[in-house]
C-alpha cells in the first residue's frame, strides 16, 4: 500500500471499529441484565401484593379482594397478568388475561421458578410462578410482564448508541486525515525544494521537515554536499588540465610560424592546432556544464550591462551604438557564466560585423528569448536556411563570415535550445535568435 | 615604444618577445606576479602585455594595483582564461584588450599597435607626422617627396616615438626609457648618436635640439 495516509487512517478504522463495537455489546448486555433483573424485582413486588389479596373464603373456597388489584390486571392484554391457581383445584385469573391461559405448574410454598413464555398477541412474557401458604390456604401464584416494550427500548438504544459511535468512528478519521495531511505539507516545502536543487537554482535544503524525516533530509543534504566537492573537484582537474593544454599550444602554433616547411604543411598544421584548441574550449565548458552545475543565476539587468560595457571598451575605436531592450531584474534560473558566454560570443560577432548599430532584446516567458541584430552586410539568404538545419557546426559552414557560433550552438545545445539565424528586418544585418527553455518551476 | 611583457611561461613569452622584436618593440620580460607589480608601476612603458595566471600574486590583482595607484599604461591581458565572464572582469579591472590562449602572434601584434594608436589618440592605423609617413610594417620612413629610408630597429622606435608625441619636448632620459629595453646600454651619448642618424634620413631641422630639456619633433 503505497499512502500512509491511507494506512493510518485503514489502522485508526479497524481499532475503533472493535472498540466501538466491544463498547456497543457490553452496554446492551448490561443494560438487558440490568432491566430484566428491575423487571424481576416488579414482578416479586407485584406478587407479593397480589399474594395479600387471596383472602380466606369462608365456604372454604379462595377469592381475591378485587379492589386491591392493580388496574394494570384488568385492563385486557395489557402485558401484566396473573394466575393464582388453588389447591382445591380453581384458577383465578386476572382479567387482562381475557381468554389466555399461563401454563405453569403447581409449586410447592416457598418455591419459585423464573421462566419465559410467549404470551398473548405474541408477547414475550417474564414469568415469575411461587409456592405460598397464606394461613390454611396453599396455592400458585403466576405473575408475567410483557417484555416487548423494554426490548424494544434496549433497540432503540442499540441502533442511537451504534449511530452516535459512527459519527465518532467518522469524526476521528476525518481529525486524523487533517493532522496528517498538515504534517505532510511540511514535506511539500521539502518537496519544492528538492526541485529547485534539481533544478539547480539552490545548493541544499533549507527545511528539514518534521522529526520524523529530519534524518533523510539531513542525509539529503550530506550527499548533496558530497556530489558538490566531487563535481567541483572533477571539473578544477578538468579545467586545470585544459588550462595546462592552453600554453603548449600557445607555444606550438608560435613554433610553427618559425618552421622552414612549404605554405600548405603550415596551413594544415595550424589548422590542427587551431582544432585542438577549439576541442579543449569545448572540453572545457562541457567539464563546467556536467551535473546540472549549481551555479549563479543569471540576472539580465546586472550582467547585460556589463557584457555591453565590456563591449564598448573592446569595440571603442568604432563608433558603434549597442542598444539595449529592457531588461528583467529577476533571476533567470540558467547558469550565468554560460549565458554571458553565449551573449558574450552573440555580441562580439555582431560589433565585428556591424556598420553602426548593434540590437539587443531578452525576453523572459516560459524560455528565455534573447535576439542580437547588427546592422552588418548578413548572411545571404540561400545559405541562412541551411545553416541551422543541417545541424552542422556554424563555424565550419560559415567559415567565410567568420562567424563565431560553434561556442554558441555548443551552448544551446546543452540546454535544449533553438538556435535560429535571419535577416534582420529593421537593421538588415545578422539576426541570431536563441530560445532557451527554463527549468520548470514546482508543481 | 616599448612593451612589458608579463607570462610566466618562460619559452613562450622568449618566442613572442622575439617576434614583436622584430616589429618594432623594445620588449621586458617579467615572469611574476610581484616583480611585474613593480616593473609597471614605472610609467616607462608604453603598453602591457599581462598574463593572468602568475606566480607570486595574480594578474588580476596586479592590474587592480596599477589602476588604484592611478597608472594609465594601455594594458591587454593574454591568458588562457579566456571565457567571456573572466574577459568581463578583467575588462572591468581595467584591461583595455583581452586575448585568448593559444594565439597568434600576428594578432597580439595587431591588437597592441591599435593599443598603443589608441592611447596616443590616433584613429588611424598610418602613422603619418610633419610630412613624414610611417610605414610600420616595413620600419621604413616615407618623405613628403616619395623617398622611402628603411630604418633599423631602434631608429624606428626613436621615430615612431618622437612622431606619436610630435611637438613636445621629450627628454632623453624619456626617450631612452620608452625605446630601449631594461638591460640596455643606457649612455645618452648612443641616443645622441641615433638623432642624428635619424636627421641624415629625415632632414636635420625635423628633430629640434633643446639645449639642457631635450628633444622636439616638429609636427607641422
Amino acid at each position: 500500500m503505497q499512502s500512509l495516509e491511507r494506512r493510518l487512517g485503514i489502522g485508526l478504522a479497524v481499532i475503533l471499529g472493535i472498540a466501538f463495537s466491544l463498547i456497543l455489546l457490553a452496554s446492551v448486555a448490561a443494560i438487558r441484565s440490568l432491566s430484566e433483573a428491575y423487571a424481576v424485582t416488579r414482578l416479586e413486588h407485584d406478587a407479593e401484593a397480589l399474594a395479600g389479596t387471596v383472602a380466606p373464603s369462608p365456604r372454604g373456597s379462595a377469592r381475591m379482594r378485587e379492589g386491591r388489584i392493580s388496574p394494570i390486571y384488568r385492563q385486557p392484554l395489557s402485558g401484566h397478568y396473573f394466575t393464582v391457581r388453588f389447591d382445591s383445584g380453581t384458577d383465578l385469573r386476572s382479567r387482562s388475561l381475557w381468554d389466555e391461559v399461563l401454563e405453569f405448574d403447581t409449586l410447592a410454598p416457598g418455591e419459585i421458578v423464573l421462566s419465559r413464555q410467549r404470551g398473548p398477541g405474541d408477547q414475550e412474557l417474564l414469568v415469575r410462578t411461587a409456592g405460598y401458604q397464606r394461613g390454611e390456604q396453599r396455592f400458585t401464584l403466576v405473575v408475567a410482564e410483557d417484555l416487548a416494550p423494554l426490548a424494544r427500548q434496549i433497540r432503540q438504544f442499540q441502533w442511537s448508541a451504534a449511530l452516535l459511535l459512527l459519527t465518532a468512528l467518522v469524526g476521528a478519521l476525518l481529525v486524523q486525515r487533517v493532522v496528517l495531511r498538515r504534517a505532510f505539507g511540511s514535506l511539500d516545502t521539502l518537496r519544492s525544494e528538492i526541485h529547485e536543487v534539481s533544478a539547480g537554482t539552490r545548493e541544499h535544503l533549507e527545511t528539514l521537515g518534521p522529526r520524523e524525516v529530519r534524518p533523510l533530509t539531513s542525509e539529503i543534504n550530506r550527499l548533496l554536499l558530497q556530489l558538490q566537492q566531487r563535481l567541483r573537484r572533477s571539473r578544477e582537474s578538468l579545467a586545470n588540465l585544459a588550462h595546462a593544454l592552453k600554453a603548449p599550444l600557445a607555444r606550438l602554433l608560435q613554433d610553427v610560424d618559425t618552421l622552414a616547411i612549404d605554405s600548405q604543411t603550415h596551413t594544415r598544421l595550424q589548422r590542427d592546432l587551431r582544432q585542438i584548441s577549439v576541442l579543449v574550449d569545448h572540453e572545457l565548458r562541457r567539464g563546467r556544464l556536467a551535473g546540472n552545475s549549481v551555479g549563479q543565476y543569471f540576472v539580465p539587468a546586472r550582467d547585460i550591462p556589463e557584457l555591453v560595457a565590456a563591449m564598448q571598451q573592446l569595440y571603442r575605436d568604432r563608433a558603434l551604438q549597442i542598444q539595449v531592450g529592457t531588461l528583467a531584474s529577476t533571476a533567470v534560473a540558467i547558469d550565468r557564466q554560460d549565458l554571458v558566454e553565449l551573449l558574450g560570443n552573440l555580441l562580439d560577432n555582431a560589433c565585428k560585423h556591424a556598420r553602426t548599430r548593434v540590437q539587443l532584446d531578452v525576453d523572459v516567458d516560459t524560455a528565455l528569448q534573447l535576439r542580437v541584430a547588427d546592422d552588418g552586410p548578413g548572411i545571404p539568404a540561400s545559405e541562412l536556411d541551411s545553416l541551422p538545419a543541417r545541424g552542422k557546426r556554424l563555424d565550419e559552414r560559415a567559415g567565410g563570415h567568420g562567424l563565431g557560433l560553434s561556442i554558441v550552438q555548443d551552448i544551446v545545445n546543452d540546454h535544449r535550445g533553438a538556435l535560429r539565424l535571419a535577416r534582420c528586418d529593421v537593421l538588415g544585418g545578422l539576426a541570431v535568435e536563441v530560445s532557451l527553455p527554463l527549468p520548470a518551476a514546482p508543481d | 615604444m616599448r612593451l612589458l611583457l608579463i607570462e610566466d611561461d618562460v619559452e613562450l613569452a622568449e618566442g613572442t618577445a622575439a617576434y614583436l622584436r622584430r616589429n618594432g618593440f623594445a620588449v621586458d620580460l617579467c615572469h611574476d606576479g610581484i616583480e611585474a607589480e613593480f616593473l609597471g608601476s614605472e610609467d616607462c612603458y608604453d603598453g602591457i602585455v599581462l598574463d593572468l595566471g602568475l606566480p607570486g600574486k595574480s594578474g588580476l590583482d596586479v592590474l587592480q594595483a596599477w589602476r588604484e595607484a592611478g597608472l594609465e599604461t594601455p594594458v591587454l591581458i593574454l591568458t588562457a582564461r579566456d571565457s567571456w565572464s573572466e574577459r568581463v572582469t578583467g575588462l572591468r579591472a581595467g584591461a583595455d584588450d583581452y586575448l585568448g590562449k593559444p594565439f597568434h602572434v600576428e594578432e597580439l601584434d595587431a591588437r597592441l599597435q591599435a593599443l598603443l594608436r589608441r592611447s596616443t589618440g590616433r584613429a588611424t592605423a598610418e602613422l603619418t607626422a610633419g610630412g613624414l609617413r610611417l610605414d610600420e610594417e616595413r620600419q621604413r620612413v616615407v618623405l613628403p617627396d616619395g623617398t622611402g629610408h628603411a630604418l633599423t630597429g631602434t631608429e624606428f622606435r626613436l621615430l615612431r616615438y618622437l612622431m606619436t608625441h610630435p611637438d613636445k619636448v621629450l627628454s632623453k632620459w624619456r626617450l631612452t626609457e620608452h625605446v630601449y629595453e631594461e638591460d640596455h646600454d643606457r649612455d645618452s651619448n648612443v641616443l645622441e648618436v641615433y638623432v642624428r642618424r635619424l636627421r641624415d634620413k629625415i632632414g636635420r631641422d625635423r628633430i629640434e635640439t633643446r639645449r639642457g630639456q631635450g628633444y622636439l619633433f616638429r609636427g607641422s
